[in-house]
């Protein structure tokens, strides 16, 4: 059954201004809560302050002896804090820069996959395109080049009914920005009529770079057939159960011709066990 | 930061061995001040990390920072088969090898891990899921995962759970390779660890609202109040965000920003621009020096940004000192704590005089200076410059109280710091494509607000711009100077915009009910009468400007206008079919009908 409400408790409700946290204490702890939350804060500064300035030159020493101390790398990496600020430093890039992706096939005919944007993309440009981010990455930075090249095998295979290409071959392509100064008489420049500037790259083979050749078990997912044995290029790993086996080979190997030196080397005493048990097993 | 400000670009390799003992002594010793400033003055330590603070702000930046995460995360569908899948980029073989941190060692593909306990240092190192497995089923899945728990953060489910669950599943996408990277990859990365550590649920949440309600239905006398949050998080936010533009604006080093071309070279390239017509644009710009002056404001601007915190902590001074709330300590302690200060400038002075000496070339710079006079100069300005300031601050607030009002309000004022950059990040959005770096950044300024402020934000949004001549705005002469200033005004002058009412019964479980809707009443827009007419359990609602009353769900759709946590649902309104939908659920929201 519905009761009446006191008009003061319905004023309260309704019209006072909200209520303010009644916890009267402005500090948000004390005691070792507050030791241990400020040491916390002055570690994660710290750290942050020493990943993020110079490392080298006069501060060279104190900032990888701060480093080791607090092990900020490690933490920064836990934390997923690492971070790089060189946004368009210490200058803009003033090449627009593009990496032509093709393919020889094993008729030796050549195909470009068109991963690169130069003229191919559509304006205006609404949608971020990693893509063409990642392919400017390619050249900026060659480790990443091996890889890709390995991928372009792979999905070349996943859609050719398993049958990997040749070789890939890159060709760096770039046009310079022209210094403003050249363009006002024009009022601005085509970037499409830039020269553009032709580099060939390393190519990379599909049967022998790392990881170029689709793996059994990807293979299998589309219905191809396995690979022939050792087609498979693997990449060298050590795991913990690597290690422990060869560690294990090495010990039995060890134990094995200390064996066969006792075995070899009868002696008084020591040796007389093991003549023993032989003796005793005849 | 001023190390940062020291260090020479990228050149050739100068042998500075003969100090560099001496350098990394001095180095040590102005950290170790530094930490013995705030061992003498432990009483500004507590205000500046552990204080309370109103949790509306950390709530705020935890939807808007939570939408900017999930946009990236939808952002990435379309590349997810090739980055993270093993039918992509990698094998997991060699994004393990590469990628992986210690996991490589720590867990074999066919046996798994050594121990149990190996999981902990894995997960220490740069971990991800995807490095143990990445076959496109479990990768969809954990994305699938992740959008669900970024969605449950955004709405504030469950806050520390899914806020956990966000940074660790993101994190599998980030760790696995780097090569797809961008500025605004990195921010969100760098935030969302900050956001685990802090308690942003407590305001906008569902897990507040549920809290909430539960109080003011269980009897409270009073809306229950929103709890306060340990302010040190968000402190360490607004010092990151100083820290990235500190950073990037001292590692624009090159010429280009010297020479003004930085700017017109960046927007001409083809991976950013909008549109190649733009080019035209930059070059006219670039000709009546309008990017050139951009490009030394933005260089500047970004590297002087921390004293943006200089004015907070000042502001902060300003106010407790006339309020008689700032603490009183003994003179020696404060004698004790200026020494410290001067003598972490002083080893700052002395490594950048050092570095001056050996990386100031004498052929080089408008005038001619030997290695000792760069050296003595560096010092003296580095010592004299920090001096004067204080001095003029000093000066200026004794003699010329206005000038130091405008310096507090404007100089170091949060407006025009934070102004400049929103018009720069919006700029950079309309003219350049950088993924949601803007939208991200533009998120971490949030933390920067005080509660005032946001209350302040809320309030103009839900005000209406005062006519000419009504209240304090002005009635300006028809004319050019009109034109320009009238939007202006229209921001300015503003004032309450005719409540909604609500009828509703006068019974106990109605009242309450209906004072939980003064809980998502951000703009203040609601007044309350009770009405024996209204049954008990339901609400009729008086729109402005309407003389019908509404009722039932024609009720409840009225609300969402005026309650920005329906705003998602006024899409719903204008859809015919799904408006009654929208009407019910914000009823159901306050167990209403």
């Amino acid at each position: 059954m519905s009761q009446e409400l006191h008009p003061r408790l319905a004023d309260a409700l309704l019209r006072a201004p909200p209520a303010e946290d009644p916890a009267e204490e402005p500090w948000a702890y004390r005691g070792w809560p507050a030791l241990l939350v400020s040491l916390f804060i002055l570690y994660h500064l710290l750290a942050l302050l020493q990943h993020t300035t110079p490392s080298g030159g006069l501060a060279e020493r104190f900032n990888r002896r701060l480093a080791e101390t607090l092990r900020s790398g490690a933490y920064m990496r836990a934390t997923s804090s690492v971070q790089s600020w060189a946004m368009f430093a210490p200058n803009p890039h003033r090449t627009n820069m593009f990496l032509q992706v093709r393919v020889v096939t094993s008729d030796g005919s050549e195909w470009d996959l068109l991963h690169d944007i130069y003229g191919r993309r559509d304006y205006p440009y609404f949608f971020y395109d990693r893509m063409g981010k990642i392919n400017r990455r390619l050249i900026e930075q060659e480790r990443y080049q091996s890889p890709y090249a390995a991928w372009v095998c792979r999905e070349w295979a996943r859609t050719h009914g398993g049958e990997a290409p040749v070789r890939v071959n890159f060709t760096k392509l770039w046009t310079k920005l022209p210094h403003p100064s050249k363009v006002i008489s024009t009022m601005g420049f085509d970037p499409f009529a830039l020269k553009l500037h032709k580099e060939d790259l390393p190519g990379f083979d599909c049967a022998t770079t790392p990881h170029a050749q689709m793996p059994d078990a990807i293979r299998a997912r589309y219905g191809f057939a396995p690979l022939p044995e050792g087609a498979f290029i693997d990449i060298e790993t050590t795991t913990w159960h690597d290690r422990a086996t060869a560690k294990a080979r090495i010990l039995q190997r060890r134990r094995a011709v200390e064996v066969k030196r006792a075995a070899e080397e009868p002696v008084e005493g020591g040796g007389a066990e093991v003549g023993g048990n032989d003796g005793g097993g005849d | 930061m001023l190390l940062a400000l020291l260090a020479p670009a990228k050149g050739p390799v100068i042998d500075v061995s003969g100090h560099l003992s001496v350098a990394t002594g001095v180095l040590w010793l102005g950290l170790a001040c530094a930490l013995a400033f705030f061992l003498v003055r432990p009483e500004l330590w507590r205000r500046l990390w552990l204080e309370r603070v109103d949790p509306r702000p950390a709530g705020l930046f935890r939807i808007v920072y939570g939408v900017v995460v999930l946009w990236t995360l939808l952002d990435l569908i379309p590349l997810l088969r090739f980055l993270f899948t093993d039918e992509g980029l990698w094998l997991p073989a060699m994004a393990r090898k590469n990628y992986g941190g210690e996991l490589r060692r720590l867990w074999d593909p066919e046996h798994g891990f050594e121990h149990w306990w190996s999981v902990i240092p894995a997960l220490w190192s740069k971990f991800s899921l995807f490095h143990l497995r990445a076959d496109p089923t479990f990768v969809w899945a954990v994305f699938g995962l992740t959008c669900a728990s970024v969605t449950a953060m955004i709405l504030g489910i469950k806050t520390r759970l899914s806020t956990l669950a966000s940074w660790f599943l993101v994190n599998t996408f980030y760790s696995y390779s780097p090569v797809f990277y961008s500025g605004g990859d990195t921010v969100l990365r760098v935030f969302l660890f900050l956001g685990l550590l802090t308690r942003w649920g407590e305001a906008y949440s569902l897990d507040a609202w549920w809290r909430r309600k539960r109080e003011l239905l269980a009897g409270s006398v009073v809306v229950p109040a929103l709890r306060k949050i340990p302010a040190w998080p968000l402190r360490i936010m607004m010092l990151q965000l100083a820290i990235i533009y500190c950073a990037t604006g001292a590692l624009k080093s090159g010429f280009t920003w010297f020479d003004g071309t930085a700017l017109f070279y960046a927007l001409s390239l083809d991976h950013f621009y909008r549109h190649p017509a733009q080019i035209q644009v930059a070059t006219f710009l670039h000709m009546i020096g309008f990017l050139p002056l951009s490009t030394w404001v933005t260089k500047a601007w970004e590297t002087l940004f921390p004293l943006a915190l200089v004015g907070v902590a000042l502001r902060r001074f300003e106010r407790e000192a006339s309020a008689g709330t700032w603490p009183k300590v003994q003179m020696w302690r404060r004698l004790l704590s200026y020494a410290l200060v001067a003598a972490v400038i002083g080893a700052l002075a002395y490594v950048g005089g050092l570095a001056a000496y050996y990386y100031h070339r004498p052929t080089e710079g408008p005038v001619p200076l030997t290695r000792e006079q760069a050296q003595a100069l560096v010092v003296a300005g580095a010592l004299a410059f920090p001096a004067l300031l204080v001095g003029c601050y000093l000066w200026l607030r004794a003699r010329r109280p206005q000038a130091h009002a405008w310096v507090l309000r404007w100089l170091c004022g949060k407006r025009l710091w934070l102004s400049i950059g929103l018009v720069m990040h919006l700029v950079i959005d309309v003219v350049m494509n950088v993924g949601t770096f803007v939208q991200v950044m533009l998120a971490i300024y949030i933390p920067w607000l005080s509660a005032a402020e946001l209350d302040a934000i809320w309030r103009t949004l839900m005000s209406r711009p005062l006519g000419e001549g009504e209240g304090e705005r002005p009635k300006r002469k028809a004319g050019w100077r009109d034109a320009l200033l009238r939007p202006l005004d229209r921001l300015r002058y503003r004032g309450p915009r005719e409540p909604y009412v609500i009828h509703h019964a006068a019974d106990e479980a109605s009242v309450r009910r209906v004072a939980l809707l003064r809980m998502w009443d951000l703009g203040s827009r609601l007044t309350f009468e009770t009405d024996p007419s209204v049954p008990a359990g339901a609400l009729a609602v008086t729109v402005p400007g309407d003389k019908k009353r509404l009722a039932g769900v024609e009720a409840g759709r009225a609300l969402v206008a005026i309650l920005p946590g329906f705003w998602w649902l006024y899409p719903w309104c204008l859809a015919p079919g799904v408006r009654t939908l929208a009407g019910r659920t914000v009823l159901r929201t306050f167990e209403l009908r």
